[in-house]
C-alpha cells in the first residue's frame, strides 16, 4: 500500500509539468545511506558491517491561497529491524489577508517557548540510540493551529496533541504603541487517558523605550516574560521566584549603539521541564566542534543563571566578542554550578579580502555534567587567494577534568584538526582529525588502569551537482557524543565506516 | 537487497522531477508573507517584489559559514538595493539565540531587513534543510536560485543573477 503511495506521488511530480500556472509544487528529499559499524560492536552486541537507508521526501503544493504538504520516511537496513515506511507529516492551510488556518502537522512557540514550542531540526537525521532507528528530528504537533491579526492585535490559537494525549492554547498579543508588545498564552495539556491535566500560562512585555520615543542613535529592545503553571488564576499574578512555586522567569535586554552590542539575559525555572516548552537556556551556541559538544544542557526542573555578552565592531579589522554565562540548580540533592567565559577575535578586514580568521578561548565548568575544569582554544582561518579556490584550516584543544565518584579527578585532553579545500559552486575536500584521552572514549573490554588515546580520521567530499543537489560523502570514523544545533542538544552515534549523504529540492 | 532497493527508489524519486518536471518547477512562485523584522517593522515579500528581486538568506548566529556568506549578503544589499533589489536575512536561531540575533547583525554590520523565523514558518514554506540557504525570487515572483550551502566565492553566482534581474545601474527605484 505505502509503495502505491510512493509511486502515486512520483507519477504525480512527473505530470506536474502539465498542472495549471498557478498551482505548483515544490520538493526536498534528504537521503542519508550508511554502510559500516559502530565501534566496539562486538562488545554491545551489535552486529557489525551493517547498511542501512534512510530517506527523507518533503512535498508541498500550492494551489491559490490554499497548500498542502506531505512528508514520507522510510528506513531500510541489512539487519530488517526497526525499519519503516510512513507518512510522518500531512497538512493542509489556508491562508488570507491576516488569517491563517492550518489543519494537520504544524511547528509553533507561545512567546519564548517557556510555554510551548513544536519545533523540528531541518535535515537533522536522529538515531534512536540502543536502536537501529533512525528518523527526523520533529516534535511537531497534529491539529489545528490558527492564526489571526487585525490592526494592533494578534491572536494565535492551536489544540492537537504531541502524539499522546493533547494539547489547547494559544497566545493574544497587541502592540499598543510603537515599538512595544504585550500579551498572554495559555496552554492545557491533557495525558493520554484523560485522567491529569495541567494549565500553564504566561504574560510577556516586549518594548524599545528609545525606539518609543522616536530615538534611532542606539536600540534598547527588552524582553520579560513570566510563567506559571499548576496555579489558579489569581495566583499567576503573584511572582514566585524563590520559592518551591512551578515558575519560569526569563528577562532580556540588549543595548546597540554603533559598534557596540551588549546583551544580558536572566533566568529562573523552578518545575518547567514539561516536554512541550523549550525556554531560553541562556548558554552560548558554539559553531566550534570542541566547545559545541561541550554545550551545558539546560535543566529547567531547577536552574537559574545569567548570561552577558558584548562584542565590538571595527570597522577596519573585524570584532571582538566575550561571554560570561553562570548558573546555578538543584535538580536533585545536590546544589549545582555551571559558568562559562568565552572570548573571541574575528579578523575580517575589508582591504584584505582574500584572508578572514578566528581565534577564541572558553574556560569554565559544569558540575551538573561532573567538569570540574575545561578549558579550550582554538583556530580557524579562511584563505581565498586562487580565484573560486579556498582552503581553510581549523585547530582546537580542549583540557578537562571529570569528577570521579570513586576515585581520582579524570583529566583529558581532546585535539581537533580539519583542513578543507573548496571551489566554488563545485565542493569541497576535507580531512577530520581527532585524538581523546578521555576514558570514556577507551576500548570497553580494555581493563588497565592506563589509558590509551584514540584517533578519529575522516575524509569528507561534497559537491554541488547544480543548484538541486547537495552531496557529501564521509568515509572514516566519527566520534560520538553531544552535538548541539538551532538550540537543541542530542547524542550522534559513533560510527565507523562510509556514509553518503544526498540533500535534494526543487526549485 | 532491500537496503539497495530502497536506495534505489529513493534517488529515483529524486531523479523524476529532473528529468520530467525541470521547467515547472524552476518557474514556480515564491510563497508569499507578511512578518515583521527584528525592529518590528512589518515586512511583506509582495511589497519588496515590486521594487526589484528578493534575496532570501536563511542563517543562524551559530552557523560558522554564515559568519562568512552574512558580510558577501550585505554586500549584495549595497550593490543591488540602489537597483531595486532587497536582500532579507532570516535567522533560524531557536529561543536560547533569540536575544543575540539583533547584537549579531549590527557586530557583521547588516543593514539589510533581518527576520526571525520564530515558528519555522518560513523555513517550512522555502523547504530549508541546511544552512546558509539562499533563495533569489525575481521580481514576477518566480524561484531562480535556490541553494544550500555556502563555500567562499558563491556569491558570485548570486550577483550573476541579480545583474539580470535588476533594474539597469542608471534607474533608480
Amino acid at each position: 500500500m505505502r509503495f502505491r503511495a510512493i509511486a502515486a506521488i512520483a507519477a504525480g511530480l512527473a505530470l506536474g509539468g502539465s498542472l495549471p500556472a498557478r498551482a505548483q509544487i515544490s520538493v526536498s528529499n534528504v537521503l542519508e545511506a550508511q554502510a559500516g559499524s559502530v565501534p566496539f560492536a562486538s562488545y554491545f552486541g551489535i552486529p557489525t558491517n551493517s547498511a542501512n537507508v534512510y530517506n527523507q521526501f518533503n512535498v508541498v503544493g500550492s494551489f491559490g491561497s490554499a497548500r498542502g504538504g506531505l512528508r514520507l520516511e522510510s528506513l531500510d537496513n541489512t539487519q530488517q529491524v526497526d525499519i519503516y515506511r510512513t507518512v510522518t507529516q500531512r497538512w493542509a492551510e489556508w491562508e488570507a489577508s491576516r488569517v491563517r488556518v492550518r489543519v494537520g502537522d504544524f511547528t509553533s512557540i507561545l512567546g519564548h517557548g517557556l510555554v510551548q514550542r513544536a519545533f523540528e531540526l531541518p535535515g537533522v537525521v536522529l538515531d534512536d540510540p540502543g536502536t537501529e532507528r533512525r528518523r527526523a528530528f520533529s516534535n511537531e504537533l497534529d491539529g489545528v493551529h490558527v492564526q489571526a491579526g487585525a490592526g494592533p492585535f494578534e491572536a494565535t490559537l492551536l489544540a492537537g496533541t504531541p502524539g499522546t494525549g493533547s494539547v489547547f492554547g494559544g497566545q493574544a498579543a497587541v502592540g499598543p504603541i510603537r515599538a512595544a508588545r504585550t500579551g498572554a498564552t495559555y496552554l492545557r495539556t491533557t495525558n493520554g487517558d484523560g485522567s491529569m491535566q495541567m494549565e500553564t500560562g504566561s504574560g510577556f512585555l516586549e518594548l524599545d523605550p528609545l525606539a518609543a520615543l522616536g530615538l534611532t542613535a542606539a536600540a534598547l529592545p527588552l524582553y520579560f516574560e513570566y510563567a506559571q503553571h499548576g496555579q489558579t488564576l489569581g495566583d499567576w499574578w503573584e511572582f514566585g521566584t524563590g520559592n518551591p512555586r512551578p515558575h519560569a522567569l526569563y528577562a532580556s535586554s540588549n543595548l546597540l549603539w554603533g559598534p557596540l552590542a551588549l546583551t544580558a539575559e536572566w533566568k529562573d525555572y523552578r518545575d518547567f521541564r514539561l516536554g512541550l516548552n523549550d525556554p531560553p537556556s541562556l548558554v552560548r551556541e558554539h559553531g566550534f566542534a570542541l566547545p559545541n559538544r561541550s554545550t551545558h544542557v539546560l535543566n529547567a526542573t531547577s536552574e537559574y543563571g545569567t548570561q552577558l555578552e558584548g562584542s565590538w565592531s571595527f570597522s577596519e579589522w573585524g570584532s571582538v566578542t566575550a561571554n560570561h554565562t553562570r548558573a546555578a540548580g538543584t535538580p536533585g540533592i545536590e546544589h549545582l554550578r555551571f559558568e562559562e567565559n568565552y572570548a573571541e577575535l574575528h579578523l575580517a578586514a575589508p582591504r584584505w579580502p582574500w584572508i578572514e580568521a578566528t581565534v577564541f578561548g572558553d574556560r569554565g565548568f559544569d558540575r551538573f555534567v561532573r567538569i570540574d575544569s575545561r578549558a579550550i582554544w582554538g583556530a580557524a582561518s579562511t584563505v581565498r587567494a586562487f580565484g573560486p579556490w579556498s582552503l581553510a584550516l581549523d585547530v582546537q584543544r580542549l583540557d578537562a577534568e571529570r569528577a570521579n565518584l570513586f576515585g581520582p579527578r579524570e583529566g583529558f585532553t581532546d585535539w581537533y584538526a580539519s583542513a578543507e579545500v573548496a571551489r566554488a559552486a563545485w565542493g569541497s575536500a576535507s580531512l577530520v582529525w581527532q585524538r581523546s584521552t578521555d576514558p570514556i572514549e577507551e576500548d570497553p573490554e580494555k581493563f588497565d588502569d592506563r589509558i590509551d588515546p584514540r584517533t578519529f580520521f575522516a575524509v569528507v567530499l561534497a559537491a554541488e551537482l547544480g543548484d538541486a543537489h547537495h552531496v557529501q560523502l564521509f568515509a572514516g570514523e566519527r566520534r560520538g557524543g553531544p552535538a548541539c544545533t538551532a538550540g537543541t542538544c542530542y547524542e550522534v552515534q559513533p560510527f565507523k565506516g562510509a556514509e553518503l549523504r544526498v540533500v535534494s529540492r526543487f526549485p | 537487497m532491500r537496503v539497495v532497493a530502497s536506495a534505489a527508489l529513493a534517488l529515483a524519486l529524486v531523479a523524476v522531477p529532473v528529468l520530467a518536471v525541470g521547467p515547472s518547477l524552476e518557474r514556480a512562485p515564491a510563497p508569499r508573507f507578511e512578518v515583521r523584522d527584528v525592529t518590528g517593522k512589518p515586512l511583506a515579500l509582495a511589497a519588496l517584489l515590486e521594487r526589484g528581486p528578493v534575496v532570501l538568506d536563511f542563517w543562524a548566529t551559530w552557523c560558522k559559514p554564515c559568519l562568512q556568506s552574512l558580510p558577501e549578503m550585505e554586500a549584495l544589499q549595497q550593490k543591488y538595493g540602489p537597483r531595486g533589489a532587497t536582500v532579507v536575512g532570516v535567522s533560524v536561531d531557536s529561543p536560547r539565540n533569540f536575544a543575540k540575533v539583533r547584537p549579531f547583525a549590527q557586530r557583521l554590520g547588516l543593514t539589510f531587513p533581518v527576520v526571525l523565523d520564530s515558528d519555522e514558518r518560513l523555513q517550512q514554506l522555502f523547504q530549508v534543510r541546511g544552512i546558509p540557504t539562499t533563495i533569489v525570487i525575481a521580481k514576477d515572483g518566480r524561484i531562480v536560485r535556490a541553494k544550500q550551502g555556502y563555500l567562499p566565492g558563491d556569491v558570485a553566482a548570486i550577483e550573476a543573477a541579480l545583474d539580470t534581474l535588476s533594474a539597469p545601474a542608471s534607474a533608480t527605484p
